[in-house]
């Protein structure tokens, strides 16, 4: 299944119903992205391996004093690049590795070296220190997400030029290329992409129905809904 | 059509009524070209509301392949183009030519047909927008004609009907996204051109609208022998005719 296929199929659909319907490709592609992503993050949640995507050779970065974020001067971090877009979800960063000592002498893939564990609040770090098998080290260290930013705790000392990153990813309109790309999720999801975007763009293309000007002084008006008259206590709690 | 079949039932129908003094040069023949310039003014008019069939301007329809300039612009009317047409019907981004050749790099805005090449089909075909829709939609993601970033194939293009953007006479459509490097092929009705001789001279329209023409030819002649009949008279029964005529 192909964006193009899909895309073609939103569009073909809707002029059964409306021939006059100017829908552009890039208009159905967004309404199949969004219908993707949010089908991406569901299953995502149930089979974990499925939407899971890995990254190498992510560079890190060494805050600096005119840094216009939290980071401090020397603090290590990793800019999450934009059209990465990492789901909104606690496990989404499902892991962050860097090499140690990559010798590469017993050819071990960096992510078997030092796996940075993951600290969701900023009072959970000071903590981490009062516990001297949880302390943050080189060989044990932290990453806290902020925004788009990964904060990297205990290698501060240490040399860390990339990390290794495993996350569930969703898409974006500006990281696809062409619509000749597969779409990546399973062709048995069709129908549901399909569902999800017809229940989108049926309410999106109602409204202006509903609001025909048919140019006429005096016409009755149809198809909107009435107003409650909130002075009217028939109609409120209080009256009944 | 052949005008001089028109022509000869003309002379028919005013020969029943007892006028049989008709020059072909003062009457019959302006009739004919009035009762055809107004035909296609109402081609034109049921075009634009997508009530006719295309087939209807068959004999008239032309598709020239023309090379943009930088700034995404084909001239299609002027001394340069040798072209004048009266509705573009539509308009076609990037595909083949026949024989098949590369887009030249063009820089002057002016000539830009390029004459000895077909549209081999496979291009793009670009949205109608007004003048006002195009800046709207020039910076819509999701409309015909945004001139931005989209994932490759769904990227539909849109132009501004001809309008003259130079000090000289030459009339450009402009295209956008830009079109620069890809062919462009304009689909277009020429402008009717009056008849000077019966018979040898043809009048572009298809036969359906034969009556159509020899009803509107009647009632010009009968104008100046004060019957009554007004010059000019679009009205209800007269569409009806017209679309009777091509359906």
């Amino acid at each position: 299944m192909t964006y193009k296929e899909l895309t073609d199929l939103v569009i073909a659909d809707y002029q059964q119903i409306n021939d006059d319907a100017d829908i552009t490709p890039a208009h159905a592609l967004y309404w199949c992205i969004v219908a993707i992503n949010d089908l991406r993050y569901k299953r995502g949640l149930m089979v974990p391996g499925m939407y899971r995507k890995q990254y190498v050779n992510v560079p890190v970065q060494n805050g600096t004093v005119t840094d216009p974020t939290v980071l401090q001067q020397g603090r290590k971090y990793v800019q999450l690049p934009s059209g990465f877009l990492v789901f909104d979800a606690p496990d989404a960063i499902e892991m962050v590795t860097y090499g140690l000592e990559m010798t590469g002498a017993d050819n071990k893939p960096v992510f078997q070296t030092v796996t940075f564990s993951e600290v969701r609040t900023p009072n959970s770090v000071r903590r981490l220190g009062f516990n001297k098998h949880e302390e943050p080290s080189p060989s044990s260290p932290y990453f806290m997400r902020v925004g788009d930013q990964l904060m990297l705790i205990g290698v501060e000392k240490v040399k860390v030029r990339t990390v290794e990153m495993f996350v569930k990813e969703a898409i974006s309109f500006s990281g696809i290329t062409s619509l000749d790309e597969e779409v990546p999720l399973s062709n048995d999801l069709c129908l549901e992409v399909m569902r999800k975007v017809s229940a989108m763009s049926r309410f999106m293309l109602a409204i202006p129905k509903d609001l025909v000007n048919d140019g006429r002084y005096g016409a009755p008006q149809v198809n909107l809904p009435e107003s409650v008259d909130q002075g009217n206590p028939t109609n409120s709690e209080a009256g009944q | 059509m052949d005008s001089q079949s028109i022509a000869d039932a003309l002379l028919s129908r005013l020969a029943a009524e007892g006028t049989d003094h008709y020059d072909t040069t003062l009457n019959l023949i302006p009739a004919i070209n009035q009762a055809c310039q107004y035909t296609l003014a109402m081609i034109r008019l049921g075009y634009g509301q997508n009530k006719f069939p295309e087939e209807a301007l068959a004999k008239m329809s032309f598709a020239k392949v023309f090379i943009p300039s930088t700034l995404s612009r084909v001239n299609v009317y002027g001394p340069a183009s040798g072209i004048a047409p009266e509705i573009v019907t539509a308009v076609h981004v990037g595909g083949s030519v026949y024989p098949s050749i590369q887009v030249p790099a063009l820089a002057n805005p002016v000539v830009s047909q390029a004459t000895g090449y077909k549209y081999a089909g496979d291009g793009d075909p670009a949205k109608r927008m007004t003048l006002e829709e195009s800046g709207i939609a020039r910076t819509n993601t999701f409309a015909a004609g945004f001139n931005g970033t989209v994932p490759g194939g769904a990227v539909r293009y849109g132009y501004v009907p001809p309008t003259n953007y130079s000090t000289g006479t030459e009339r450009e459509i402009q295209i956008s996204p830009s079109a620069y490097g890809k062919w462009v092929t304009v689909f277009y009705v020429n402008g009717y051109t009056p008849i000077t001789t019966l018979g040898t001279n043809d009048i572009p329209f298809m036969d359906s609208l034969y009556s159509f023409v020899l009803e509107k030819a009647n009632e010009y002649i009968n104008y100046p022998m004060e019957d009554g009949i007004p010059e000019i008279q679009v009205n209800l029964s007269e569409m009806n005719l017209l679309l009777r005529s091509l359906l």
